[in-house]
C-alpha cells in the first residue's frame, strides 16, 4: 500500500504544478486553479489514509480541516474585491506560522533524530517564521494601516542573526542526542526568523513557492521514514 | 569565465554532498527538491504579467499542503494529549483556512478577468 500512497502524493504534486502552468493564459487560468484545489485535496487525502488514523484521532482531523475550510471560505467570500491582495498576505502569514508550528511539533514528538529530521525541523521553522511576521508586515503594508515598529539597529540586525542561524543549526546537527541544545536552537531559529521576517519584508511575493515546495517535499519525504 | 567556476563548484558541492552524506533518503530529498526548484522556476516563468497577482494567490493556497505535515504528528484522541500534538492540530487548522480561503480568493481574482468567450 505504501507505494500507493507514494503515487497520491505524486499526483498531488503534479496537479499543484500543473495548477501553476495553468496560470499562463486566460483561457487556462481556471482551470489551473481547479488543478491546484484538486492536487492539495489529493494531497491531504492521501495524508489521511496513509495515517491509518483511529476514529477519535480521524474525528479530531475531520473536524480540524473542516473548522479551518468553513472559517478560510467565510473569509474568502466576505472581502472586498480590493482587499483580496492584503488577504492573501494575511493567510500567507498563517501558513508561515503553521509551518514553524510543525517543525517544532515534529522535533519534540519524533523518536529518531537524525540529520536530515533536524535539517528539515530547523529550516522548516526558519523559513516559516520568516514567512509568518514578513507577511504580515506585508498585509498591515496593503491594508494601508500607518502603524509600523522598526526592530532597534535594524540595519545591523540582519547577518549576525543570519549568521547565528547558520551556528545553530550545525550545533544542532552535531550533537543530535542533546536535547537541551536542539530546544534551545530551534527557540532561538524561531525568534531570529520572526526579526529576520520583519526586516525582509520588500522580497515578499517571491517567497511563496520555495516554502511551499520544501515543505512539502520534506514532509512526504520523511513520511517515508517515520 | 565566471560561469564555468560557478558550475563546476556546484557540480563539486553535489559530490561533495554526496561524501558527507551516507544517508540515501538526504540525497533523494536533494533531488527531489532541485528539480522541483526547476519545475517551478519554468512554471512561474511561463504565466503572463496580467495574471501575476492570482498566481501569487495561488501559490500561497497551495503552500497550504504544510496541513499534510501537521497531519503527520497528529496524535491523542479527540483532544490532542501532548504539546507537540497540540501544536500539530494548531497547524493543521491554520493550514486549512489558507487552504480554502486561498482557492476561494483566487477564484474571485480571475473572475475579475473573466471574459465572455472563457469558460
Amino acid at each position: 500500500m505504501v507505494s500507493v500512497y507514494q503515487m497520491g502524493y505524486l499526483a498531488a504534486s503534479l496537479c499543484c504544478i500543473g495548477g501553476i502552468t495553468g496560470l499562463a493564459s486566460q483561457s487556462t487560468a481556471r482551470i489551473g486553479n481547479a488543478l491546484g484545489i484538486m492536487g492539495v485535496s489529493t494531497g491531504v487525502i492521501t495524508a489521511l489514509c496513509a495515517l491509518n488514523f483511529t476514529a477519535p484521532l480521524l474525528t479530531q482531523a475531520l473536524f480540524l480541516l473542516g473548522a479551518g475550510g468553513t472559517v478560510g471560505l467565510a473569509l474568502g467570500k466576505r472581502v472586498a474585491v480590493t482587499q483580496l491582495p492584503q488577504t492573501v498576505a494575511a493567510f500567507h502569514a498563517l501558513v508561515g506560522l503553521a509551518a514553524v508550528v510543525t517543525s517544532l511539533g515534529s522535533h519534540w514528538s519524533a523518536v529518531d533524530h537524525s540529520t536530515l529530521h533536524l535539517i528539515a525541523a530547523y529550516l522548516g521553522t526558519v523559513i516559516g517564521g520568516i514567512t509568518f511576521t514578513g507577511s504580515i508586515a506585508a498585509f498591515l503594508k496593503l491594508s494601508g494601516i500607518k502603524w509600523t515598529f522598526d526592530l532597534p539597529m535594524k540595519r545591523y540586525l540582519n547577518k549576525p542573526l543570519s549568521l547565528l542561524n547558520i551556528i545553530g543549526l550545525i550545533a544542532m546537527v552535531q550533537n543530535p542526542h542533546n536535547a537541551l541544545l536542539a530546544t534551545t536552537a530551534l527557540l532561538y531559529a524561531t525568534g531570529s526568523s520572526f526579526a529576520l521576517g520583519w526586516n525582509i519584508t520588500n522580497s515578499i511575493g517571491a517567497a511563496d513557492m520555495p516554502v511551499a515546495i520544501t515543505v512539502l517535499n520534506s514532509y512526504s519525504g520523511w513520511a517515508l521514514c517515520a | 569565465m565566471r560561469n564555468a567556476v560557478t558550475l563546476s563548484a556546484g557540480l563539486l558541492g553535489c559530490l561533495g554532498l554526496g561524501y558527507a552524506c551516507a544517508d540515501p533518503a538526504i540525497l533523494t530529498m536533494t533531488s527531489i527538491f532541485s528539480l522541483s526548484v526547476i519545475t517551478g522556476y519554468f512554471s512561474v516563468w511561463g504565466v503572463t504579467p496580467s495574471l501575476h497577482t492570482p498566481l501569487m494567490s495561488i501559490t500561497n493556497a497551495i503552500s497550504g499542503i504544510t496541513a499534510v505535515g501537521g497531519l503527520l504528528i497528529l496524535g491523542g484522541g479527540y483532544f490532542p494529549h501532548s504539546f507537540p500534538q497540540a501544536l500539530a492540530s494548531m497547524a493543521v487548522l491554520l493550514s486549512s483556512v489558507n487552504i480554502a480561503g486561498g482557492f476561494v480568493v483566487t477564484q474571485r481574482m480571475l473572475d475579475m478577468f473573466k471574459r465572455k468567450t472563457d469558460p
